[in-house]
């Protein structure tokens, strides 16, 4: 995966646990780097050679970054409108992520992603470069979007949207 | 992702692997194509192999099956395991689509 990484405690092992509050990644992608949709896995690998994740534990953290950076990848830093359920409205859609994609100004748009982990849960904070989204307005119009958060709100402890800072935040208890 | 599909009668068999995501969308629009122009009437899409699953890919099922349903094509979801029966589970898609194990 292409990414500038901004800042990381690299010489952390979960030996040293007792000596720390947190571990601390930080990743930033563009828009056109998210478009290959291997950013959540590749980010949950990082974090499981950090701690130890279960399955149900990789499926939360997964899921969550799955969705969020997609997200913010469609309908933050595109600008994607909302999708019909429609066969003609998965080409209109594709056709339209084409456009947008080739537009510098919006493929060149930045992902932040930070994840804290602490000894009883995850923090979660993805944010986008876009207008900022109503998260009402995502679920009930947004068969693709909207599903996805609700899912999010599901498997997660505390879903919080920060629409002034195009933040979303998320966090997961460890078990 | 990626797909093969096999044809036997009237049963038209998708063998999905890779991730299903949202942004596989093309590929699915291709396999939508496919069974529309096969014409079954049955639809078999075999996800045994699929390791995750977003909520595009659900979308896309839910395409799939309205689209396919309106052509008198039953859609059937076989063998999801791991992080995607995890998530068919959560969104309740037991009660939404015809899944075998």
């Amino acid at each position: 995966m292409a990414r500038r990484v901004v800042s990381r405690n690299q010489a952390v092992s979960p030996e040293t646990w007792p000596h720390i509050e947190a571990i601390r990644l930080s990743w930033v992608f563009t828009t056109k780097e998210a478009h290959n949709g291997s950013i959540a896995a590749e980010m949950t690998t990082q974090i499981g050679k950090l701690i130890i994740l279960d399955a149900e534990m990789q499926f939360r953290v997964r899921f969550s970054l799955q969705e969020a950076v997609i997200n913010a990848f469609f309908h933050g830093n595109l600008g994607l409108p909302s999708l019909p359920g429609s066969v003609e409205g998965l080409d209109a859609f594709g056709q339209e992520l084409k456009i947008r994609l080739s537009k510098p100004e919006l493929a060149q748009k930045n992902i932040y992603v930070t994840t804290e982990i602490f000894r009883d849960r995850i923090e979660l904070a993805i944010r986008d470069e876009g207008e900022g989204f109503k998260h009402g307005e995502a679920i009930i119009h947004n068969p693709f979007f909207g599903r996805g958060l609700r899912l999010v709100e599901q498997c997660a402890d505390a879903v919080a949207y920060d629409q002034e800072k195009c933040t979303l935040h998320i966090t997961l208890k460890r078990a | 992702m990626d797909y093969t599909s096999i044809h036997q009668g009237h049963s038209l068999t998708i063998v999905l692997t890779g991730d299903m995501l949202a942004l596989s969308h093309e590929t699915f629009r291709q396999i939508m194509n496919e069974v529309i122009a096969v014409q079954p009437t049955e639809c078999i899409l075999d996800i045994a192999n699929v390791s995750f699953m977003d909520s595009g890919g659900l979308g896309m099922l839910l395409l799939a099956r309205d689209t396919f349903a309106a052509k008198g094509i039953a859609l059937i979801i076989r063998r999801p395991t791991g992080a995607v029966k995890r998530l068919l589970n959560l969104a309740k898609f037991d009660q939404l689509l015809k899944i075998e194990e």
